[in-house]
């Protein structure tokens, strides 16, 4: 008779006993890699196939010849912890534990071939002291500052909420309408890599899934296209353009509601009651919705700038669909060849002026014609390709002063502060003396209080006084350690370097054994990962390239995205309305029907 | 009372799985959801809100981590979506007990059977098909392995298996191929399922895990299909000779002889109006002006 369970259990006992899939340096290495998991408290099918996939080539591997290492550990920060807390009164670290106990029994009875004395849990303190070293390698080299960010935050419990604990606009808890704030925020300077990140994924092509690397490169969104200064009187306001050869069509320019100068114009121009309203209007609405809004709307700041090509007085607007975050944060408007300009246009009846035509056929009736041509109306520069004129009319506007050449990409900085306890603490002191001083390498790590009361209001860590009040590093008078956590991104974002080298108490990794194991060569998870993870872990691979810390430029060869396990269901709606029924009709018809 | 207001007083929504609006009417019925679900059930991503997972763990308890694990791999491309069903399940689970007693029938004789690459080179008819059908799966095998094409690399296994288990062993001959055929596929089954293929590999009398012995390499000799030279007539006249494999079917034979540069040149123009084969011996050819 066939009995798995007791086959099962008995192999998994002698693969343990004889320690066999212990990986050692030597011989010829592959490095099989599986997306480590939130220990959220049971394994979910999900997790079975990513594993399963990961094992078979770990196993197959082997046979092959290849010293196989095949590792597991837990991305073990983050929210759910925090909201057992609130909910349940468990302490996050408790919680955390237990579900990773429980879990890792889960994934020993599947048979999973891990070297299991390489785990690593990222909330313990052997592990996230190199998440706060790497921090100040990325202070050091100036790669990390701080600036205000807009966060969610709910009044009533004086608390930042992550997007996820915002349900329709108000706080998951108290149901509180959540506002709109701004706090000081630490920032990684992902954007000082977007070339090198744009550049290497000509690596992977062919090796990783094409629609991933078409979503980094989007992402990343380099675009390129001219710097141009317009002048309202002596202002001057910068516009970024990947047209400038529709600069002579431009017929009004547009300034983000968060411009720094936008309030000022409209002082100029005597419009100040109505723009700040207006200001005022757009700002309660997050910046993420903003592109979403159907309806444009703005407003006239009452000043006129001047189109440096030809001379003309634009109008000078402030409009919701602009947003300060991209580009310089204005735009030069030119609706006769940008849709959006187009129907902002219509509806405030502003001039619109065609300065491109096809090289072929007539230009569209009822909407701006987007794509590239030939310039008409456009001074000197008339009869000239788009191509052409791109380059022709910013080196002319450059001779003059009025504009350069630039490239813009759509990639910002990261933003890694949460207000939240269950994370990283980041390693920084402020001193009333000093200002901010990084914590001295040798007094790493910045533990994380246990002692900690997680209600739900204001941030857990800024009430424990043992934490948050310490001595500069520098002048040895009182200080305030930073409250902020790091996003958990963060922790993911080299834990496969760790994985080399597991144990070290010395170093974040000793080089020559990330030199033999690295890079993975197939790394296996999900396509939700597509960006934010995989771009974040090719960041820090290149930093730490640059530190001479790693000798690869990219850390994953070979990239498989596994599909998702589906299973049927039926809603009680659609089984509603198979029968014909409504929530209006009678129980007793529905009783009818089933029978 | 209205359904709705029947939905409010137990907190159920529009939104939730029809099993919860059965529970609380009181109807227990594992069948009717079922058929319910095929009918007109949508697959979607396993979700708790949509209450259609199913736990690793209960799957692992009913039917073993090697169960579970061939099925995932065999529902699909890696990178594709795939609907897991009980009857999927439930057939990968059957493939491995077929397996497991298929084996047992066969251990005693197995175990006292020994084979060498020497004693197995020189066979003929159904063994020599046996030993092909494994070699040529398991040359496969290594480069669906290579591109990650699980899924494809099963279904290869299993029907290497019926094959096997249709082959009916007697001599001595036929035992040592049976053994090889064996032992390559639980090599070929191992990365997938590796529980019960250590325990068989055990019992076959290894005193060490699989781990610790080589994995087959295709014997490039057994791959070769024998091949025959047949008499090729047009309307019962010998017009050439072609080269066909032992037990080619009509359609090999017929499109083989019609490719045929001398055979060619008898039919130019002329229709084609019956073909004659006989199975390793010889194709006929009736013509006729078109």
């Amino acid at each position: 008779m066939y009995d798995p369970q007791k086959v099962e259990e008995k192999w998994q006992k002698v693969w343990e006993e004889m320690n066999l899939f212990k990986a050692n340096e030597g011989g010829e290495k592959a490095y099989v890699l599986e997306m480590f998991p939130y220990p959220s408290g049971r394994i979910h099918m999900g997790h079975v196939r990513n594993y399963t996939i990961g094992d078979v080539l770990a196993r197959f591997l082997r046979f092959k010849g290849y010293n196989v290492l095949h590792p597991m550990g837990w991305d073990a920060f983050g929210l759910p912890a925090e909201n057992a807390a609130i909910k349940q009164g468990v302490h996050p670290a408790d919680w955390t534990y237990e579900n990773i106990s429980y879990m890792k029994r889960q994934l020993k009875r599947l048979g999973f071939s891990y070297d299991w004395d390489r785990e690593i849990a990222t909330c313990d303190p052997e592990y996230y002291r190199w998440n706060q070293w790497l921090f100040l390698k990325f202070y050091e080299k100036g790669l990390a500052y701080r600036k205000l960010a807009e966060v969610n935050w709910c009044p009533n419990d004086q608390t930042v909420l992550a997007n996820e604990q915002v349900v329709d606009g108000r706080c998951w808890r108290c149901s509180t309408p959540v506002v709109r704030k701004e706090v000081p925020s630490w920032y990684l300077k992902i954007t000082a890599y977007a070339e090198r990140l744009l550049e290497d994924l000509k690596l992977l092509e062919g090796k990783w899934p094409e629609r991933v690397i078409s979503q980094q490169r989007n992402w990343i969104g380099k675009s390129e296209g001219a710097l141009i200064k317009f002048y309202v009187d002596d202002i001057p306001i910068e516009v970024f353009t990947t047209r400038p050869d529709t600069v002579f069509g431009a017929t009004f320019l547009v300034l983000a509601p968060e411009h720094p100068i936008t309030l000022e114009l409209a002082k100029r121009g005597g419009k100040v009651q109505e723009v700040m309203s207006f200001v005022r209007k757009v700002k309660s609405i997050p910046v993420k919705e903003r592109g979403k809004e159907e309806e444009k709307e703005g407003v006239f700041l009452g000043v006129y700038a001047t189109n440096p090509a030809n001379g003309e007085k634009l109008l000078v607007w402030s409009a919701n669909y602009v947003l300060y975050e991209y580009g310089t944060g204005a735009i030069m408007a030119v609706p006769a060849h940008d849709q959006r300009d187009y129907e902002f246009a219509l509806k405030y009846q502003l001039p619109i002026k065609y300065v491109v035509r096809p090289s072929e056929g007539d230009l569209p009736k009822d909407k701006a014609y987007e794509e590239e041509g030939v310039l008409i109306d456009s001074g000197a520069f008339s009869g000239m390709s788009s191509q052409e004129a791109k380059k022709s009319i910013t080196s002319w506007l450059k001779e003059r002063g009025h504009a350069d050449f630039r490239i813009t990409y759509r990639l910002k900085d990261w933003n890694i502060s949460r207000q939240r306890y269950w994370g990283t603490p980041i390693p920084i002191i402020y001193c009333d003396r000093c200002g901010t001083v990084p914590v001295p390498e040798e007094d790493l790590p910045v533990l994380l209080p246990k002692n900690v009361s997680i209600t739900g209001h204001g941030n857990p860590l800024e009430t424990v006084e043992d934490f948050v009040n310490t001595t500069c590093p520098k002048c040895k008078g009182p200080a305030k350690r930073e409250t902020d956590t790091m996003d958990t991104f963060f922790d993911s974002s080299w834990y496969f370097l760790r994985y080399c080298d597991p144990k070290n108490e010395k170093e974040i990794f000793q080089k020559e054994k990330v030199a033999f194991w690295m890079p993975v060569d197939f790394y296996i998870g999900g396509i939700e990962h597509a960006v934010l993870h995989l771009l974040y872990a090719r960041f820090f691979q290149k930093f730490l390239y640059d530190l001479g810390l790693v000798k690869d430029k990219e850390p994953f060869l070979r990239l498989i995205t596994q599909g998702m396990v589906l299973k049927k269901w039926v809603s009680i709606e659609s089984y509603l309305s198979h029968l014909g029924l409504t929530q209006e009709d009678d129980l007793e018809e529905l009783f009818r029907r089933l029978w | 009372m209205r359904i709705g207001d029947f939905l409010k007083e137990h907190k159920l929504s529009v939104g939730d799985n029809v099993r919860f609006l059965f529970e609380k009417l009181g109807i227990h019925d594992e069948k009717l959801l079922k058929d319910t679900e095929n009918q007109m059930g949508e697959p979607a991503k396993m979700s708790k809100s949509k209450a259609n997972t199913v736990d690793p763990e209960d799957a692992i308890n009913a039917y073993g981590a090697d169960t579970v694990r061939l099925y995932i791999l065999f529902a699909g491309p890696v990178e594709k979506d795939f609907e897991w069903t009980d009857e999927g399940v439930q057939g990968a689970y059957r493939f491995l007990r077929r397996l497991w007693n298929y084996f047992h029938e066969n251990l005693e004789k197995l175990k006292l059977t020994s084979y060498s690459y020497e004693e197995l080179k020189d066979l003929k008819g159904k063994v020599k098909e046996i030993r092909r059908k494994t070699h040529t799966t398991l040359k496969k095998y290594m480069i669906d392995m290579e591109e990650l094409a699980f899924n494809t690399a099963i279904a290869n296994i299993m029907e290497l298996m019926n094959t096997l288990q249709d082959f009916e062993p007697t001599q001595e001959q036929d035992y040592k191929v049976l053994k090889e055929s064996f032992e390559i596929l639980l090599f070929m089954l191992y990365p997938i399922t590796p529980h019960i293929c250590e325990e068989l590999w055990s019992r076959l009398g290894y005193t060490k895990p699989m781990c610790f012995y080589p994995f087959p390499k295709p014997d490039e000799a057994a791959l070769k299909v024998e091949e025959l030279e047949i008499p090729v007539q047009i309307n019962g006249k010998l017009r050439a000779v072609i080269t066909l494999p032992v037990d080619a079917d009509e359609q090999t034979a017929k499109s083989t002889a019609l490719s045929n540069e001398k055979v060619r040149k008898f039919i130019d123009g002329k229709e084609i109006k019956k073909v004659i084969y006989v199975k390793n011996k010889l194709i006929n050819l009736v013509v006729g002006d078109v």
